[in-house]
This record gives C-alpha cells, sequence and structure tokens, in this order.
C-alpha cells in the first residue's frame, strides 16, 4: 500500500493538522480551510516528496505557511521578542501546581489561543507529541534553541492562563 | 551542563521517551537522575505535559472536513502527480510534452549560466531600493526581533552583523520603533527598523554602506519616489544610506523627515553630541 496516496496522507494527518490549526486560526472554518489548503497544495504537487516522514513535516511547514501567509495580510508586525527567551530559566520547585479540574480540549485549545503565536505555534506542536523541537524548529523556520525557549516560556504562561481560569 | 540548562532543555522533551536517544536530552536526563530536586520538578513537568497534550489531543476535525479535503483528489483543477515508476518513460516519447519541457528548462539554464558568468555589475540603488521594497511588503518575516526602543534594536543588530551606527532623522528617533531585522543585499548586510508612528503609520527604514553603490543617493537630503508602488524617501549621511519605506502616501515621508523642531536621537557606544544639518532642519544626535 503507497503510505504516501493522497489517502493515505489525509487519513494520517488531517486530525492533528486541523488541531494545529485551530490553535492559529481564529475560527474552525478558518482552521478547516487551512487544513484544505494545505491538502490541495500536496495534491497540485503530486506527491513531491517519498519519505513519509517528510511528508509530515511538509505538510506542517505548508499548513504553517499558508497562515502566516494570512496573517501578514491582516498585521504587518508579527511579534518576536528580541531577547533570548532562554535568558530567564524556567521555576524549579517540585510543588508547580497542576489544575484541579479535569481539562478538556476545548479548554486548553481556548488557553492555548490566549497565547502569543510566538509561543503558540510552537506549544501546539510540541504538545500533539508528533515532532521532536528540531522538527519544530524546521516547521517554524526558526532555530532548535529558540524553539526550546518558546516551550518552556510558553508552558509557563499556559499554566498561569489555565490556573487563573481555575480560579474564576 | 547547569542545571538551569537542563530545566531549558527537558522542558522540550516529549512524554514516552520518543526524545530519549536525542543528545541534548540525554544528558539533561542523566542530571536529572543524579538531582532529586530537578526529578521532582520534572516529574511534575511532565504531569502537566500529559494532561494538556491528552485534552489537546482529545479534539476532533469536524467530519465533513475529510470528505472535503479527499474530494480534492476528484477535483478537475488537480492532476494528482504521474506515478515515478512510469515517469521516465515519458522523457524518451516525443509525443509527450516532457522531452519539450525538458529541452525548454536546459535552454533557459544555459543562458542563466553565461548571464551568471557575466562580470557582476555594480549595486544599483535603485535596484536595492525594488529589493528593500519587496522586502518590506512581502517577506514572510516581516522583522527578526520585536524591539521596544533604539538602544535595544541598536544592539541587536550589532551582535548580528547589521549596521547599528545610526544617524536618524527626529521621527525615527525610537518612539514607535517595533523591530528590527538583518538583511543580506550583494553579501553586505543590511539592516532594517521597523515603525508604527502615531498608532498606524508603517514606516520601515533600511541602512547599507553608501560605498556599495555608484549611484547612492543625495548626502542629508532626502529624495523622495516611488518604488514598486511604495512611496519611498532615500539619502545619505557618514557613509551609509538610508531608504525609508512607507505604507501610506508620500505625504507621510515627508512629513516625518521634514519636521519643524529639533529632537534628540539615540546613538549605541560613544556620548558625544553633534548638530547635524539634514535639509535645512537642525537635529540634535547623541552618538
Amino acid at each position: 500500500m503507497d503510505e504516501l496516496s493522497f489517502e493515505n496522507m489525509v487519513n494520517a494527518h488531517y486530525e492533528s493538522l486541523y488541531r494545529f490549526a485551530l490553535s492559529l486560526a481564529r475560527s474552525e472554518a478558518d482552521a478547516g480551510d487551512l487544513v484544505q489548503q494545505t491538502f490541495y497544495r500536496w495534491a497540485a504537487k503530486g506527491s513531491p516528496l517519498r519519505d513519509p516522514s517528510k511528508a509530515k513535516s511538509w505538510l506542517f511547514t505548508t499548513l504553517h505557511r499558508e497562515f502566516l501567509g494570512q496573517r501578514r495580510r491582516e498585521d504587518r508586525f508579527p511579534k518576536v521578542e528580541i531577547s533570548s527567551l532562554a535568558e530567564d530559566g524556567p521555576e524549579l520547585a517540585a510543588d508547580l501546581p497542576l489544575p484541579q479540574n479535569q481539562l478538556d480540549g476545548t479548554s486548553v485549545m481556548a488557553a492555548l489561543r490566549r497565547l502569543d503565536e510566538t509561543y503558540r505555534a510552537p506549544l501546539t506542536l510540541f504538545y500533539l507529541e508528533e515532532h521532536s523541537y528540531r522538527d519544530i524548529a524546521e516547521i517554524l523556520d526558526v532555530p532548535a534553541g529558540t524553539v526550546m525557549s518558546r516551550i518552556s516560556r510558553g508552558k509557563a504562561l499556559l499554566r498561569k492562563i489555565i490556573l487563573e481560569k481555575e480560579t474564576l | 551542563m547547569t542545571r538551569e540548562e537542563a530545566t531549558l532543555i527537558l522542558q522540550s522533551c516529549r512524554l514516552g521517551g520518543q526524545d530519549a536517544a536525542d543528545p541534548q536530552f540525554t544528558e539533561a536526563l542523566a542530571l536529572a537522575k543524579q538531582d532529586p530536586e530537578l526529578a521532582a520538578w520534572f516529574a511534575q513537568q511532565q504531569k502537566f505535559d500529559a494532561l494538556v497534550g491528552g485534552s489537546l489531543r482529545q479534539m476532533r476535525a469536524p467530519a465533513r472536513l475529510k470528505e472535503k479535503i479527499l474530494a480534492l483528489e476528484k477535483s478537475p483543477e488537480i492532476q494528482i502527480g504521474p506515478s515515478l515508476s512510469v515517469w521516465w518513460r515519458n522523457l524518451f516519447s516525443w509525443t509527450s510534452p516532457m522531452p519539450w519541457t525538458v529541452a525548454a528548462a536546459v535552454v533557459v539554464l544555459l543562458s542563466l549560466a553565461v548571464y551568471w558568468k557575466r562580470p557582476e555589475s555594480p549595486a544599483r540603488f535603485a535596484d536595492f531600493s525594488t529589493r528593500m521594497v519587496q522586502a518590506a511588503v512581502n517577506d514572510q518575516h516581516h522583522v527578526d526581533a520585536e524591539a521596544g526602543d533604539m538602544k535595544q534594536a541598536v544592539a541587536w543588530l550589532g551582535v548580528h552583523h547589521g549596521e547599528n551606527n545610526l544617524v536618524l532623522p527626529a521621527a525615527l528617533n525610537g518612539s514607535g520603533l517595533m523591530g528590527c531585522r538583518v538583511l543580506d543585499w550583494h553579501g553586505q548586510k543590511v539592516s532594517m527598523l521597523c515603525y508604527r508612528l502615531h498608532g498606524s503609520t508603517h514606516v520601515d527604514l533600511f541602512v547599507a554602506e553608501a560605498t556599495m553603490f555608484p549611484d547612492a543617493p543625495p548626502l542629508d537630503k532626502p529624495q523622495f519616489a516611488r518604488s514598486e508602488g511604495m512611496p519611498t524617501a532615500s539619502w545619505s549621511h557618514n557613509g551609509k544610506a538610508y531608504l525609508l519605506v512607507g505604507h501610506g502616501d508620500e505625504a507621510t515621508l515627508e512629513r516625518l523627515l521634514l519636521p519643524a523642531a529639533p529632537a534628540e536621537i539615540l546613538l549605541p557606544s560613544r556620548t558625544y553630541a553633534a548638530f547635524v544639518r539634514f535639509s535645512g532642519v537642525r537635529k540634535y544626535f547623541l552618538e
């Protein structure tokens, strides 16, 4: 069976791509459009890759670029911090609070979407657990060290958002 | 590896040991085994990751989305590419468009090779202007780094080998600064500063070595023009060529560059002050 056939690629990746798209886009409809556009490009290029692992990265990279292209037309000022985010290491406390209430996909997605895109994209890819930080760096076209620092800072911000919501 | 480095690295370590073989994580994980405090912290992190990751992966795409995507394959607009096992056969079939395409590609490549062999012409400022406007409008990453003040931007530009000995017009002295970037042009570094002034006026300033250009813009006198449909202003000062690209109308650039009052400018490294004459308007610079 051809692992890279259009149907197999859709079956294998459309759910994860949709989750990533949903974290980036403003609505479910926009997320769906991003995923469709990504597979449209895959189909139009006639399955350009032979390595399934590279094909997966290609899909995520393409989706992210599609999103950036759309966002660029709306906002000319992407937020990228000037300093290395690694300067402030994470707090080393064993009693880091955990959410008391049961989390669900919708509440996590809502919390992720409150994060700046700088952190949201690498953090979502990290939590999908399908990509190493090196893959994430490739998909987002940023250095691997930057991905690490954004995941670290993003986690701290996400935890704060989730815990704040619990206390409301 | 320090404990701080380990904490940063371990935060990017996925659950389930998928990354255990990565040398970056091997060392950090080994440190965590020897350091009970770090190990306890990492365990808490992983609990949080499991909660968030598990919840995120519960999200389901709409059922109709898959149908819509699969229908793309049948779209008449899309021709799924030829299978890899037969494409080469077409290469030798003159009834196929493939040989003609290959022949055309060879001609184009040969033409390009001849073109590239020609002695390189000097960089023209007009070409520089075109490329920088394209960068300002089209590039995926508009800025490399967000910077709220000029000192921060100048430091960042210095670290990234960009031009950072800048003499700036009063209106671009740092207020409204959004970010900066370093670009390459004919092997030279070009600094870019991005501003959003008065809340909505978006301008980008590019700075390069003026000696690159045989047709560098006039000294200390802004020259207003349009490039790629965008208003620009260019001038030279102290061996640097400046190109200001506006995302509005020409009048905006004129208002920015021909202000009525002197203003203070912040510059890096040194601390002497100088008066600079610029289009008949006196400006005060701290360098």
